[in-house]
Formats: C-alpha cells, structure tokens, sequence
C-alpha cells in the first residue's frame, strides 16, 4: 500500500452522503485559497483575509451570470488548520448533485480528489496529532456509544499518549541504570537499590496490566455489549426480546440508521451500545445468508460476558433453574423470571426469596412489568465494568495498541525475573530495550510505511 | 606532481592507523608531526581497551589496524573487565610499557613501504576550488598532497590548567599547534571547545603497597590481536587503594582554587572522568572513591594514579597524595593537569570522515571530539581507509550501528555535539549483544581483507578458526552425554552436548571434563563456542531489531536532495536537516528536533524524488 502524496491540493465532501441540511467540502493544501479564489463568482482573494473567517459568497455557474450555489466559506490559515496547512471549508446546501459540481470545479482548478483519511493524514505528517491521536479520529467518526465517544475524545487530547509516554520515560529511567552497571564493571547493585528498582517495575507493570485489561473494556466501548436472552423453550425470550425493544423506544432515544434485523437489536444503557440477541430467532434454516447469520450469533454468545437468562415463573423448578445456571459459568447472567402476570404477590415473593443468592428479576414481558429493572441492572453491571476506565480514562480500545501493551508486558515480566535472578545487566537491559519499543509502537515513533497505510486506509473519505 | 598522496598530520594513535593504513593500501603518505621521536606517545594513562573500547580495538584489529598488535607487544597487565556479567560486555584491557609501545610503534611504521615520516609544524591547510592541496608548514616549507587527514589531537589551542596557573601547551613541555586551528577557522570550520584531565605521575619507590590490594593480570587473557599467536605476558601487578576522609577535607578547603571551580575552564571536562575535586563535590555522600595505582613501565618507576584527575595547584595536590592509604611518603613527580583545547563538531564531517567543506580532507580523533586512543584510532584507521578509496575513486566505507562499535561512535558523531569528550561505552551500543569483541572478526574481517590491510596469515589464522568453530559446533549437537555429568541439577538422560551447553551454569569447560575431544579443542575457541550457543536466543531477536533498524538505513537520501524547499516540514526541522545533512532516513530520525511526523513526510518527498529520476532516465 502507498501513501498519498502529500505536495498536491486536496478537495473531498465531509459530510455523510445524501441530502442533509447543509454539505461541506473541505479543501487542504498549498494552493487551497488559489483554488477556492477561481470557485466564487466575484474577484476575492481569500490568501489576503485574516485566518479563521467566514466569507458569504456565490460558486459560479455553468453559464456567466449563473450561480451553483449561495454558500459559507471558511478561511483557515497553515498552521492553524485541522490539516496544518491552508485550509478552506465551503458550506453549500446539502445537495449532492450540488456538492459534487463543487467538487468538480476544485479539481478544474488544480485540487486533487482526497483518499480516505488523507487530510488527518496530513495533520499527523504537519506534526498537528501523533498517530495515537490520529487513529482516535477514525474512532471518533465511527463511535456508536457515547462512553466510546468519550474514549476517543481523550485518547484525542493527547493525555492517553502522555500516560503511555511517561511510562516509557519510566521504563527508559530504569534502563540507564542497567547500562551504569554494565559499564562500570566494579560496581555491584546493592540490594536496597533492587528492591526499589524491583518496586519501580511492579509499579509499571501493573499500570500496564490495568491497560492491557482495559482493552477487554475498550473492546466493549469499542463494538458494544453482546448480550444474549436464552432460556428452555416457551420461557418467553422472544417476547422480552420485544418488551425491552418497547420499553426502549419509550425510555431511551433509539440509535439511528441502524440496520434492524429480525435476531438482534442495539440500544444505549449508559452510554455503552448493548446488543440484544434473540436466540428464540435462531433456528435451522436452509437459507445460506441467514445460516451464516445464525452461525456467527451462536459463536457471539459462545464469547457473550453477560447472558440474560428467562424462566417461565409459573413452570420452572429451582432446580431446573439452578442447574440450566450451573452451564453459564465464566459470564454474568442476569436471572429472569417471566410471565409473573400469572402469578400471585405471594407466589412472586416465594420465589423471590427461593432464588435470593441469584438476585432474579421478575418481569411480565407481556404487560411490560419490571423491564426497566431488568435494564437498570444491565446498566449498574457496565458502570461496575467500566468503572476502572472512568478512574484514569486510560483506556485501550484498539487491537493494535493491545498487542503492543502485551509485547511490552512480556518483557518486562522477563525483565523482573532476570533482576531477581541476578542475571547480568546486558541481558536485562535488552528486553526492557524490547519493552521501551513495543510503547513506542503504540506512540507511532516506529516508523514503517505499511503501518501508516494501514491505520489511515480505516478512515472515510473528507477526514 | 603532487610531493605525496595522502598527508597524515599527527602522529598520535589516530594518525598513525591513518597513515599506516594508507600507506599499505599503496598510496605515498607522509606523516608529519612536531617531534617524530614522540610518534606513538601515549599522552595520558599508557592504557589501552575498557569497557567499550577493548571491543574497538578488536574491530580495529579485524579492519587491520595495528593498536591490538602494538598492545599484544608492549603490556604488562592484561585483564579481562566485566568478567562477571555476560560475554557481550566482557572488556579487554591492558596496561602498557609507553616506551615500548612508543619504539615499537615507530618500528612498525618505518617498516612500511610508502611512508615517510617527516618532522614539522603544520600551521595551515591550503586548498583549491574547495579541495584540499597543500599543508604548511611552521617553518615556511609547503607538502603537496591529493588528500589530507588531519588528527592533530591536544595540539589544537591547547590550555593547560593546574590551579590558577595556565600554560599553553599540547602536552605538558610541548608547544600547542596555535595557527592550524585559525586556519581551519579561516576556510569556515566552526570550533567548539572541550576540556579534559590527567592525574599527578608518582615515584613508584615511594609507595608503601603493603596497605593496597593487589590485581594481578589474567593468566587466560586472549590476545588483542590475531597477528598474536604467542600469548601475551603478565609482567606487572596494579593496585587498588582509595581516598580516605582526609582526602575529602583538603579537597574541600581547596576547591576554589581549582580551574574547575574558579570558572577558568570553559570547556565541558567529561562525566566519565570526572575530577577528583569534582566526584568529590558531586557525590558528597559517598566517603571514598576507588584509585588504581597502574606502573607506566617496566624499566621506569613512574606510576600513574588512575582515578585521580585534577586541575587543583600543585601543593594541594601534594597533601592529598599524602593523605591516599599507601601514598603517605609518596613523592610526586609531576602534577596532574586539565587542558581545554579546539575541537570542530562533526556535523561538519560526513560519516566517512571526510569534510563537508574541503573535498579530501579528513578529521580524526579529537578534533571531532572525542576523547581515548582508542576512539581516536579506529577513526584515523576509517580516515586512512576512506582518503585513498576516495583517490582511487573506489566507494566510501561507511559502517554503520548494527556492524561495529566504530560505527555508533561516527553515527553518534555526526548526528549530534558533544558537550563532552565522548568516550565509548556499551551503551552507546543498541546492537551490543551482537556488538562483542569474540565476533569482531565475523563483522569485519572481509572489509580489512578487501583493503589489503589484514595479512594472508591473518586471514588463514581466521579461517580455520572459523572451520574448527563450525565443524565442532556441529559435533556438539550430534553428541549425547549423560546430562547429570555436568549439571548436578539433570537426571541422567543422554542429551547433546549442544544443548547442555545452553543451560545456566554449564560451561564448555566442564564438557572438556568428560568429553575427550572438547579436551583436545582449542580452549580459546572453545569459548567463544559457548558465548555462540548460549547467546543463540538472544541474537534471533536482535538480528530481528537489525532488520527493522535497516529498513530505515537503507533509504538513502541522496547528496542532490534539496533539503529546503520540502514541504510540510518545519522550519525548525529543515534547519536540522541542512545542518546535519544525514544520508539516509535512519540517520535523520536520530537527529534532534526530529519528530516521526517529519520522517513521514521524508519518506514522502524521496519516494517522488526516486520515482521523477527514474522517469528523467528513461525519458
């Protein structure tokens, strides 16, 4: 894969595709202003005004005296711009067939059509973000959840590649000691100075943990909570499948332009994306797309950390009920008891108290009963395993920085046995080199072309 | 007709590999320097290797170079530093008789065919559209050459310091080289200043050794050199005693009248060599600093205190030998001194040492601010090496991180000012484990041997030492003996020998224990053996790091490259890039002020850089 290149003027719509209220077409790059000046229909010079203005103008036409549209135009000047370098934004009327004659006209001038991801690109190589930031952009325009958002924001500041940064600048401490006493052969460590250096090193390897650990939540943040509702046959999945879907439509603002499909619904508790699976809608079946799609929903709930589990209350035993439980080990399963329409206040606490150590919820999927004491568990569930990210927000939610942290990890778990060991301080001194440069991977100081292809290919075109 | 080919000015350690080289490599050379009879002169400690730099003298043995040889010849204590950590940092050292590295040297190099030696003070460097052409002469006398490689070492401005007095001189008695550094000035070169010290010499006959310990030599210590094949000879003992609480208080009470500490020094004295007057001040909580009584020959009773650098007046330094456990009656000989001197940094020299404003001339050694014979010598060796391939219009030889110790001191050279005399150090080295003076001659021997400098016998010696190596490698891991023989930790499964060797504790000595012909193998060989099994893990991974490290290095970026027009990069970063001028991306990203931002956008320019001359060629 090859980079872009980045001497040229580039030009791409920012907004989603379709007809929206307004469209923006972001032009970047040494000529940005020479080309908008040939756009407008009066003689402007938009490399004279001030940085960071607005310009009401009118794009030329087809013909002379006609315009394509009335539009707001943004002025940005190198380096204080997204991209770093002379930028114009053009606000037009959110008609595609608009924008793209816009775009047109931008290439008739000189720009270049942007590759997807090309002006954040830019910004990282004019040194505006490093890659950790860059790469949250690209996670930003994808968050679904709101906590995720917030992920992406703060790996954004810059502060997610200062906590990792300072830990290198630890790790990197800790090694010029190793090489002091490799090159002053006299010296032995004394022990006090290796139970500090011992301490120092658990110190970071837990915060490097914590990060590592992170990512299971991150992955959550990330792709959302699978949460599948099984249960025996007749135990009422599918209609609490529907009852939660009702009562959040009444209670929650649904995600928009979500697929729907007939198995699997999402919606927000707390900010997470939490998917329901309906396993009542998966059955055998001859069709090969929807076999494909029960396959996968099945190794989901394989891999699911949370399970709703459903009950008919007027029909399941304790036992039966325990012992369907004693299969879901590993997870967090939510008990719940249905169809408690059909029975009495007396009954329901009876049962209540039988499964205590449970801590089952009782609910009528069909009057809509106790669904939201259902959800508000789902919810206190995701603040308990998202409560360590929300502490430092240190948070990692990308497959590639997770390996990182583990490459890192395993060194300098190897890195602390060979110091208790006594083992010689070249040999300690190479696998905290291993670990200092896996971080450094996170931070984007290894420079590989096929890396930065990769990481800026995930964005859309116009970012 | 120019009067010689290539002109060494200096006859220190890296003048003479200069012009020894050179002249081997059948240029004519002359070596000038201002008393021929002080060729070879060991200036400060006549020690040679340490940590860092036995490994340097390995690679100049490799490349061809005559220190090891010299050092082989003329120590009298030879020792193996490090010995207690692992193989990749063990250090060679030895002390040397000075007179007879000095005779010997000079032996040496009159023995070379092309070479003269000739006696004089070069004053100025005459050049012609920008290429060098001529020397001058203190006495008015001007020597023709094609190339010039200039390792004038101390001489350059040379102040000495010893307490409030200043002297200028190069070393103590001898007149310092005041116009040659004007005239590097003159043709543009931009000077810095360094500073550097030396201990007070003593009457060995005055010293009580009786309340010092004793360090022998190694009986085992391999030879510096594989012209070597006799052994070397431990002659002497050095001691060790320390300062005592009374050293510390005079040390004290006399502190401002130190050059150090009066500010008469502008220079930046090394962190690794440290005054006595400045560990004291610096480490107030320690209450006594190691000394190394070493012998600076065999037939002269000077002694050489190691550890005891100093710029205080001569009678302060009087009572503090006094007050040195073994040195109570000690007469003091001459007194230590600190000397500032010119240095030019080297982001002015390409990484073959050539200048980047005079073709053909070359710097070595302390003028490119570095502080050590052996330093010193690798590079006059490169210089040497460089300055006739260049008249021979033959490619330079740049060796780069991965390859040599030789090659992080220039990379380290040319992509950053020293604030301080740089001497190496395995750290230096991100490479080290592959880095070791046991494979010096795997790394090197083939560029030494391109050059005609390694001798036939050299190279026979290394092959079939390389043969053995192989073939019992080999056998080791065909043959099986019973594990419990010798690890006390094994049952008694039969194992090969290849694998038992890997564990902790298990040396090839103990296979030559119960294994006739581990017996019978080379005890030298059998060594560096154990070093290549057991390390076999440790090289994978590193030889991996190597290939990521090349990626970079081998995107050159080339001498017609306009580093000032390039866009999306900073003016900060440009201005880097021009003053340093590094040739290839590797190099760039190591310079200062250099974000990975920058070397994207590089990466960017040179790919369109490349593919418009490869289009202007087949247009």
């Amino acid at each position: 894969m090859r980079l872009p290149d980045s001497g040229e003027t580039i030009v791409a719509i920012s907004t989603p595709p379709g007809y929206g209220g307004i469209g923006v077409i972001r032009i970047s790059g040494n000529r940005a202003f020479a080309v908008a000046n040939e756009l407008v229909s009066e003689r402007r010079d938009f490399g004279e005004v001030k940085s960071h203005t607005i310009h009401h103008c009118y794009i030329k036409g087809s013909l002379r005296r006609t315009f394509t549209d009335e539009v707001l135009l943004a002025v940005f000047v190198a380096p204080n711009s997204y991209t770093g370098e002379n930028v114009v934004e053009i606000s037009a009327h959110g008609n595609p067939q608009i924008l793209k004659q816009i775009v047109e006209m931008t290439i008739n001038a000189g720009a270049r059509q942007a590759t997807p991801g090309e002006f954040t690109l830019r910004a990282f190589q004019n040194g505006r973000i490093d890659l950790l930031q860059a790469e949250a952009v690209a996670d930003l325009i994808a968050a679904e959840g709101t906590a995720f958002q917030q992920a992406a924001v703060y790996q954004l500041s810059g502060r997610l590649s200062e906590y990792i940064g300072n830990l290198r600048n630890e790790l990197v401490e800790i090694g010029a000691l190793f090489e002091a006493y490799t090159d002053f052969p006299d010296e032995e460590i004394p022990r006090q100075e290796k139970s500090e250096l011992l301490g120092k090193i658990d110190t970071i390897t837990g915060k490097l943990s914590r990060l590592a650990e992170s990512y299971r939540h991150g992955e959550v943040l990330r792709s959302g909570l699978q949460v599948p509702i099984v249960g025996p046959p007749n135990a009422g999945k599918s209609s609490l499948f529907n009852a939660i879907l009702a009562e959040e439509r009444a209670i929650v603002t649904e995600i928009p332009g979500t697929t729907r499909d007939t198995i699997a619904e999402k919606i927000d508790i707390n900010g997470i994306v939490v998917r329901f699976v309906d396993t009542a809608g998966m059955r055998e079946t001859d069709d090969h797309i929807e076999a494909a799609g029960v396959e996968r929903s099945k190794r989901e709930i394989e891999a699911a950390g949370l399970v709703v589990a459903v009950f008919d209350a007027t029909k399941a035993t304790v036992t039966e009920i325990r012992e369907f439980l004693s299969k879901l080990t590993d997870r967090q399963v939510i008990l719940v008891l249905n169809k408690i329409d059909l029975l009495t206040g007396f009954q329901i606490a009876d049962l209540e108290s039988e499964l205590d150590a449970t801590r089952p919820i009782v609910v009528s999927a069909k009057e809509l009963k106790g669904i939201d004491n259902l959800l508000k568990r789902i919810g206190e569930l995701i603040v308990t395993a998202t409560a360590t990210i929300s502490s430092d927000n240190n948070v990692i939610t990308n497959q590639r920085h997770h390996r990182a942290v583990l490459a890192a990890l395993d060194s300098l778990t190897s890195v602390r046995q060979k110091l208790e060991q006594d083992e010689s301080f070249e040999l300690l001194a190479f696998d905290l080199h291993q670990s200092v440069e896996a971080l450094e991977e996170i931070l984007g100081k290894v420079t590989n072309d096929d890396l930065l292809a990769e990481i800026f290919s995930r964005f859309c075109i116009g970012k | 007709m120019r009067d010689f080919q290539v002109i060494v000015i200096g006859g220190g350690h890296a003048g003479i590999e200069a012009a020894a080289a050179a002249a081997r490599m059948g240029a004519t050379t002359a070596l000038i320097s201002g008393d021929l009879a002080k060729v070879g002169e060991m200036s400060c400690n006549p020690a040679i290797g340490g940590v860092g730099k036995g490994q340097l003298v390995r690679e100049i043995d490799a490349l061809g170079g005559l220190m090891g040889y010299i050092t082989d010849r003329t120590g009298i204590h030879f020792r193996t530093l490090n010995k207690s950590k692992g193989p990749a940092v063990w250090s060679s050292r030895a002390q040397c008789d000075r007179k007879l590295y000095r005779e010997f040297a000079q032996e040496l190099l009159a023995g070379i065919e092309y070479l003269t030696l000739v006696e004089g003070m070069v004053v100025g460097i005459g050049c012609e559209d920008n290429k060098f052409s001529h020397v001058i002469l203190q006495d008015g006398r001007e020597i023709s050459g094609k190339a010039c490689v200039l390792a004038s070492g101390t001489f350059l401005n040379g102040l000495i310091h010893i307490g409030e007095e200043q002297t200028p001189a190069g070393r103590v008695n001898e007149a310092p080289s005041l116009h040659l550094s004007e005239s590097l000035q003159v043709l543009g070169f931009k000077p810095g200043r360094l500073k550097t010290g030396t201990p007070p010499r003593l009457e060995g006959e005055t010293i009580d050794y009786s309340k010092m310990e004793s360090q022998p030599g190694d009986d085992d210590f391999l030879p510096f050199s594989l012209r070597t094949t006799t052994g070397v000879t431990n002659r002497v003992h050095c001691h060790i005693t320390y300062t005592s609480a009374e050293t510390h208080r005079i040390v004290e009470a006399n502190i401002h009248r130190s050059a150090m500490f009066s500010g008469n020094i502008q220079g930046i004295g090394p962190r690794y060599c440290p005054s006595i007057e400045d560990k004291i001040h610096r480490f107030r909580d320690k209450d006594r600093h190691q000394l190394f009584i070493e012998p600076e020959g065999l037939d002269t009773t000077e002694i050489y205190i190691n550890g005891l650098s100093t710029s205080l007046p001569a009678d302060v330094q009087n009572d503090i030998l006094h007050s040195i456990p073994g040195l109570e009656n000690v007469v003091m000989k001459r007194p230590g001194y600190a000397i500032e001197y010119d240095f030019f940094p080297a982001f002015q020299i390409k990484p073959t040492l050539e200048t980047r404003l005079v073709a053909n001339l070359y710097f070595c050694g302390q003028i490119n601010g570095t502080s050590g014979y052996e330093e010193a010598a690798a590079q006059g060796l490169l210089a040497g090496i460089n300055a006739v391939t260049k008249l021979n219009n033959r490619p330079q030889v740049v060796i780069d991180r991965a390859q040599a110790y030789i090659g992080v001191m220039i990379d380290d050279l040319v992509t950053r000012v020293p604030m301080e005399p740089y001497r190496m150090f395995t750290s230096r080295a991100e490479y080290r484990l592959a880095l070791r003076e046991d494979n010096a001659y795997d790394r090197l021997i083939e560029i030494g041997r391109s050059f005609g400098l390694v001798t036939d016998q050299m190279m026979e010696r290394y092959v079939s030492d390389r043969e053995q190596l192989d073939s019992e490698h080999k056998r080791l891991h065909k043959t099986s003996i019973m594990a419990s023989l010798v690890d006390p930790d094994a049952n008694g499964d039969k194992l090969p020998m290849g694998v038992l060797l890997k564990r902790p504790g298990v040396t090839y000595r103990h296979l030559a224990t119960v294994d006739e012909e581990c017996a019978l193998f080379p005890e030298r060989l059998g060594e560096r053996l154990e070093i290549l099994i057991k390390y076999a893990g440790y090289m994978e991974k590193q030889l991996r790091e190597i290939d990521r490290f090349r990626q970079l290095e081998s995107r050159k970026i080339p001498d017609d490259f306009d580093l000032g027009v390039l866009s999306g990069l900073k003016k900060e970063a440009i201005a880097v890039l021009q003053q340093y001028r590094p040739i290839n991306l590797g190099q760039a990203s190591r310079l200062n002020g250099i974000t990975f931002s920058d070397i994207t956008v590089l990466m960017i320019h040179l790919k369109r850089h490349y593919s418009s001359s490869v289009s202007r060629e087949t247009n």
